[in-house]
């Protein structure tokens, strides 16, 4: 009883507290801009260790804060500190005026424009990128089409074989009658709409998230961690309906990037031509992106350095999990450094 | 014994005294058992002494903290608790939040009863049902799976046929003027609303009336003319909106079916674990196997080709039903000064094509930059000299 009390007490103490949910908070700078897209670079306290910077590319769906979720849970931060100098592309918010927007516009336009201004500003000829899922698969285009622009290439759970029968999503993808959502949606597909397939997939997540939070009350530290991560899920900007239809199409219902018949701005994106150093990482548990449609990449290209690394967890977990702050960030830190002054 | 205005200071004293008479009794009997005293072979004498004290103790303890009072403590700050915690959610999480708390207060009801089932081993479906209804079942997937409606699809789908065919005989004998369009609808509603005999039917009608009573607005302030498009809009929506809740029901049902024998098992498993520890489980250990539980099982039918085409086809038939209402809407505003969607539209495209030519350009440029740089020294040009003139 008094075990009781002494447990309500506490949670309404923690949760009176509660004034702000902050996420992200890493310093940086916007260097570029595009409408609604811009280029951050993080500021560091000490010079880094490797000349060349990263650029991170997260995936269009849900936000690039999950990389910066808290300071004691930040991939972003963790980089830094091993002594990487890093950007991010903050794809921002399409409205129904970006409706229109492709691929070729996310790729050859934003990604390619940042890459340039990195590029100009370090007077460096190329940049290492780190795609994060779908982010992974754009960079793994634009490395094909590109690739005298980038050094060194990291894959953070990034999808290229989409003919996969374990994904649930995959599955579900494959029936979709995409052109009928995006022009029912009139041509903006409502982050929610994605929300709502990402629970599917394990139907009581939520259920039991919500179970462990008596536990999570008893702790003000917890309870902001919680409270990150739900601003965070509920965050999920809108999608493009041009890029949309076409990456459900053209990528999960024909798989064209693994058989070689995927095209971009008229030119064929072929990985084998890819031969530059790449990290491909996965996570073992990973239900939304499975192993089975990661791992193929290290068949699809042709470098000589590549290695495929697992990691514990599921496809979050790996970003915020305490095992991402030990083991690794600082791993793909040491990567990027052994092969800083390689040509 | 010492009164307190204060039921938690009375509490805590009589938690210390509990203390005090554990370890007192534990020294006498770990004393009797090492045969240090005399009060050897005397052992369940002094548990019935350590029972009787704690007995005495916990009589005073009904006196002096008032258990009313606690509960309705805990009652109203756990209230509290969930109520701004709600607050500090974003506001697209809230729904989920609210379905947990009432899927797990909703089950809670039943606990007392499932415990004394399991104790007593009835364990059958339908003994469980008895309890658990199939509607408190398929409401307590409804919330975890954000599912809304639910009902039976053959029914539904004869009384659809049957609405319709009554439908459009009424429209063609009563015909469309503008005027008496609102109460013709309304005469047509109450003439084929039937008795509540479906659930999912009467929730069709009540889309209907929601739909014409928000449209009415609109309706007055068309010109003439557009009467017959707005009619035959709205048909297009109720047979849009017929064919999503169809669909829906059909996939619902197969996710309801999936998970209806968890229960049942979960009961059966509890129960054959009591025959042999004597133990029942708590609640929240209840409630955690079984969502466990119901999700392994929901997981084949999610898999199933058979489902992924019907979430597939209830997903087109849901944006089908948006986007005609969104048409109706623009037609209603049509030639007043409102930009439009659509016409937005048009300037995405226009923005769309810009931005190719802009990129294709840049290329261009960009490569003509790239050759100019390789071409070091520019080619000799021949110079031909004039002809001579001759004088």
């Amino acid at each position: 009883m008094i075990e009781q009390v002494n447990t309500v007490a506490e949670a309404i103490q923690n949760i009176s507290e509660v004034t702000e949910v902050d996420i992200a908070t890493a310093p940086k700078e916007i260097v570029w801009e595009d409408g609604k897209v811009k280029l951050y670079h993080f500021k560091a306290d000490k010079k880094p260790i490797a000349k060349t910077p990263i650029l991170v590319v997260y995936a269009l769906v849900n936000r690039w804060e999950m990389m910066d979720l808290q300071p004691d849970r930040s991939f972003v931060r963790k980089l830094i500190s091993e002594g990487i100098d890093v950007y991010l592309i903050d794809w921002g918010y399409p409205t129904r005026f970006d409706r229109y927007k492709t691929m070729e516009d996310y790729i050859l336009g934003n990604l390619n424009d940042s890459v340039d201004f990195i590029r100009n500003k370090h007077n460096i000829p190329s940049v290492n990128l780190l795609g994060v899922c779908q982010g992974g698969t754009f960079s793994l285009m634009y490395t094909s089409l590109f690739q005298d622009k980038v050094k060194n290439l990291v894959t953070l759970v990034t999808p290229v074989d989409f003919d996969n029968e374990e994904g649930l999503l995959f599955k579900w993808a494959k029936d979709m009658d995409v052109d009928s959502i995006v022009d029912g949606f009139g041509g903006l597909i409502p982050g929610d709409f994605l929300n709502s397939g990402f629970d599917l997939l394990k139907p009581m997540n939520k259920a039991r998230k919500y179970m462990g939070m008596s536990d999570t009350f008893k702790n003000k530290h917890a309870l902001l961690n919680f409270l990150r991560m739900e601003q965070w899920v509920a965050d999920s900007p809108p999608q493009a309906g041009d890029t949309y239809r076409r990456f459900i199409k053209e990528m999960y219902q024909q798989n064209k990037l693994v058989k070689g018949t995927f095209e971009l701005g008229g030119r064929k994106v072929d990985l084998k031509k890819i031969n530059i150093p790449v990290l491909t990482i996965f996570a073992k548990e990973d239900h939304i992106v499975p192993p089975a449609t990661t791992k193929p990449i290290n068949n699809l290209i042709s470098s000589k350095d590549k290695e495929l690394l697992e990691f514990p967890g599921g496809h979050i977990g790996v970003f915020v999990g305490q095992r991402s702050q030990q083991v690794l960030s600082p791993a793909v830190a040491k990567w990027l450094i052994e092969r800083d002054n390689s040509k | 014994m010492t009164t307190h205005n204060n039921p938690f200071e009375g509490m805590m004293d009589n938690q210390k005294k509990l203390w005090e008479n554990w370890t007192d009794m534990s020294k006498k009997m770990l004393q009797t058992f090492t045969g240090e005293t005399a009060l050897n072979g005397k052992a369940q004498e002094q548990r019935n002494e350590l029972f009787d004290k704690q007995k005495e103790l916990f009589e005073e303890m009904l006196k002096v903290a008032d258990f009313k009072q606690w509960s309705e403590w805990m009652e109203k700050n756990n209230q509290w608790i969930k109520d701004n915690m709600m607050k500090l959610l974003p506001e697209n999480m809230q729904p989920h939040y609210q379905n947990y708390l009432s899927s797990y207060t909703e089950m809670f009801k039943y606990w007392d009863s499932f415990a004394k089932m399991i104790e007593f081993g009835m364990t059958k479906p339908e003994d469980v049902n008895k309890y658990f209804s199939t509607e408190a079942y398929m409401d307590f997937v409804n919330k975890m799976m954000g599912f809304r409606f639910n009902g039976n699809s053959n029914e539904i789908l004869d009384n659809m046929n049957k609405y319709f065919d009554q439908y459009i005989k009424y429209f063609n004998e009563i015909g469309a003027g503008t005027a008496q369009f609102n109460n013709n609808w309304k005469e047509m509603l109450e003439k084929f609303v039937p008795n509540d005999f479906n659930p999912l039917f009467k929730a069709l009608n009540e889309m209907n009336k929601q739909v014409t009573d928000q449209m009415a607005p609109f309706v007055n302030v068309m010109t003439e003319g557009k009467e017959k498009r707005y009619i035959k809009l709205l048909k297009d929506i109720q047979f849009a909106f017929t064919a999503y809740l169809l669909k829906n029901s059909e996939m619902q049902t197969m996710v309801y079916k999936a998970g209806q024998h968890v229960l049942p098992e979960i009961f059966k498993h509890y129960a054959e674990d009591f025959k042999s520890t004597r133990k029942l489980p708590d609640y929240n250990q209840f409630y955690k196997k079984y969502i466990n539980e119901l999700e392994t099982a929901l997981m084949d039918t999610l898999h199933a080709k058979e489902y992924s085409q019907l979430q597939s086809d209830v997903s087109k038939a849901a944006v089908t039903v948006k986007s005609k209402i969104d048409e109706m809407v623009e037609l209603s505003f049509e030639n007043l000064p409102f930009v439009m969607k659509s016409q937005v539209d048009d300037i995405a495209k226009e923005n769309a094509t810009l931005r190719n030519k802009l990129r294709s350009l840049e290329t261009k440029m960009t490569d003509l930059e790239a050759k100019l740089k390789t071409d070091a020294t520019p080619s000799a040009v021949k110079i031909e000299k004039p002809k001579a003139v001759v004088k």
